[in-house]
């Protein structure tokens, strides 16, 4: 995306956060928010973020959404945003979401909601609003659950996703389940296949479930949710690859933990991932990666909280230090791409009710989660042990 | 200090952090909620018919999972800012949660697609004057106050 396409991207979503802010936010059936953050940033030994060790200003995320109630039980959603982050993901102007929501109050004391269109992932702990800054507690969420390589299909699908809901006198319990697909971008495309690839990758189709309980106290969150999804990739006239597929399946356990001055997240995963063809016609490969974090955010105030976080990944849970990846790749892919493990400290000021600061510094060792496997500069791309921080300032409303 | 050692260092002081906190978790766990004088009563304008509500319910009401009365009118939920010692105190004792979970389903609510979150008044005076004059709505006060509104029982089941 060229200098010019950038900033006119930038000065629309502006000028849409703006209407939206001189309109009427509210009226009876129809609301309007939106939210805008800017940031510095600089990965420091990797081209995770920058290249070249350079600190930019490309943390940008802007997002203007509305919801119109049609009937009691009927209503529109749509969110458009603009999303920079250097080199981890696509920049550019996307539809979050856009779905019709069908509540149904009452069945048998459960509340379910459907919602068929373009939805967002509420199957992990931060998937949901994973692109809205005010709601993470880092600009740079752990890379073991929230792979950015990866972001925009992890984000949300087009298809049908239902929701139940049962708010008992003991418990409060959460079921989603959902099916769809999402389209695959140049990106995802190089990440999976390698720069060589010329053809055509499609998700066939992503299929979650999850179930989250948590006591009449509220203190606790506890959940599990499961993925399964198909890819084919189908080449170009002139490629290099082939005709294949993979097939990805995760399992993922999530725990919070709410006091009145501190709280504790964490997600452990278990990623399954078969590839087929591909690389040569009878190409066959699988592989189980490990995973997880914990994320500790302490309140000293209303305004200031800080947070201490550590998260680990496995590429493969069979070659943990990576030397096996080396050995098979004749030395092209050094051990340390094998795993990636972070610890990050980080620090919020909430400067006015709608107005933020946010801070934070990663420490990193390894860079499976940092880079494509198939990279041909992956040497040059990131060191073993590299550095990233962000300052990003943020309002909403 | 090195990054390697930076990392090991902190490392450390995670897993330390990790076994301390499994350890205060545990034992915050078995503590039974704490007991306090209510200050808080939940209230509804005039127009809204009903006169208690089990506290799942109001639950659902305020983390807008319930939008409708059972007469299909509009809910109105009115709360002040997170760092008002009233809303604390109702978030506690009405709802067993604190003020920035709340805020959270919130913003998760609002920025996706999942429904409208309540409005937010800067005052108790604001939020008064809300709860008196605006059809359906629902929110708090403090115990004992008198106004044109109108008090409902929480119960626990």
């Amino acid at each position: 995306m060229s200098i010019t396409t950038r900033y006119i991207n930038i000065a629309s979503m502006c000028a849409l956060l703006f209407s939206g802010l001189s309109c009427a936010q509210e009226s009876k059936d129809f609301s309007w928010h939106g939210y805008i953050a800017q940031g510095l940033t600089q990965s420091i030994d990797s081209n995770f973020i920058t290249s070249d060790n350079a600190i930019t200003a490309e943390l940008t995320e802007i997002g203007v959404n509305g919801h119109y109630q049609l009937t009691n039980n009927l209503s529109v959603a749509g969110q458009i945003n603009y999303l920079d982050g250097g080199n981890r993901f696509e920049r550019g102007t996307r539809i979050d979401y856009l779905f019709v929501d069908w509540t149904i109050p009452d069945v048998a004391g459960w509340q379910a909601q459907i919602h068929v269109g373009r939805f967002k992932n509420r199957h992990w702990l931060y998937s949901v609003t994973r692109d809205v800054p005010q709601t993470r507690d880092v600009a740079v969420l752990p890379q073991s659950v929230y792979f950015d390589g990866f972001r925009d299909v992890a984000l949300g699908s087009n298809g049908i996703q239902t929701s139940f809901k049962h708010y008992g006198a003991d418990a409060i319990w959460e079921i989603n389940w959902s099916y769809g697909r999402s389209n695959i971008n140049d990106s995802q495309r190089a990440f999976l296949l390698g720069e060589d690839a010329q053809g055509e990758v499609k998700q066939d189709f992503v299929h979650q479930a999850s179930v989250f309980w948590q006591p009449a106290s509220m203190q606790w969150k506890v959940g599990v949710s499961w993925l399964d999804s198909d890819f084919t990739y189908t080449p170009a006239q002139v490629d290099s690859r082939f005709q294949g597929g993979a097939n990805v399946r995760r399992l993922m356990l999530s725990l919070q933990y709410f006091s009145e001055h501190w709280e504790l997240s964490s997600e452990l995963l278990r990623e399954e991932q078969r590839n087929e063809g591909l690389f040569t016609p009878t190409f066959e490969d699988s592989r189980v990666g490990l995973g997880g974090f914990v994320q500790f955010r302490y309140l000293f105030s209303n305004k200031v909280s800080g947070l201490i976080s550590y998260d680990t990944y496995d590429y493969d849970k069979d070659d943990r230090n990576g030397t096996q990846l080396e050995r098979d790749s004749n030395g092209t892919v050094p051990a340390y791409f094998g795993y990636m493990d972070t610890v990050a400290i980080g620090g919020r000021w909430d400067i006015a009710p709608s107005v933020r600061l946010q801070a934070e510094h990663h420490w990193v060792e390894g860079g499976t989660r940092a880079v494509s496997l198939l990279n041909p500069d992956i040497r040059s791309h990131t060191e073993k042990y590299w550095r990233m921080w962000s300052l990003q300032l943020m309002y909403w409303f | 200090m090195t990054t390697p050692s930076m990392v090991r260092l902190l490392r450390k002081s995670v897993h330390s952090l990790a076994v301390y906190l499994c350890i205060t978790i545990v034992s915050l766990s078995t503590y039974a909620g704490c007991v306090y004088a209510q200050q808080t009563d939940v209230v509804v304008n005039d127009s809204v018919y009903i006169t208690s509500l089990s506290q799942a319910e109001l639950r659902k009401i305020f983390t807008g999972h319930r939008q409708y009365w059972d007469n299909g009118k509009k809910i109105n939920v009115f709360v002040l800012e997170d760092d008002a010692e009233l809303h604390t105190a109702f978030c506690r004792e009405q709802l067993q949660m604190f003020p920035y979970q709340l805020s959270r389903l919130w913003t998760r609510i609002t920025y996706s697609g999942q429904g409208v979150t309540p409005k937010r008044v800067a005052s108790q005076d604001m939020l008064i004057d809300a709860l008196e004059n605006t059809d359906g709505a629902i929110g708090y006060i403090e115990k004992g106050m008198i106004g044109k509104f109108k008090r409902i029982e929480v119960k626990e089941q």
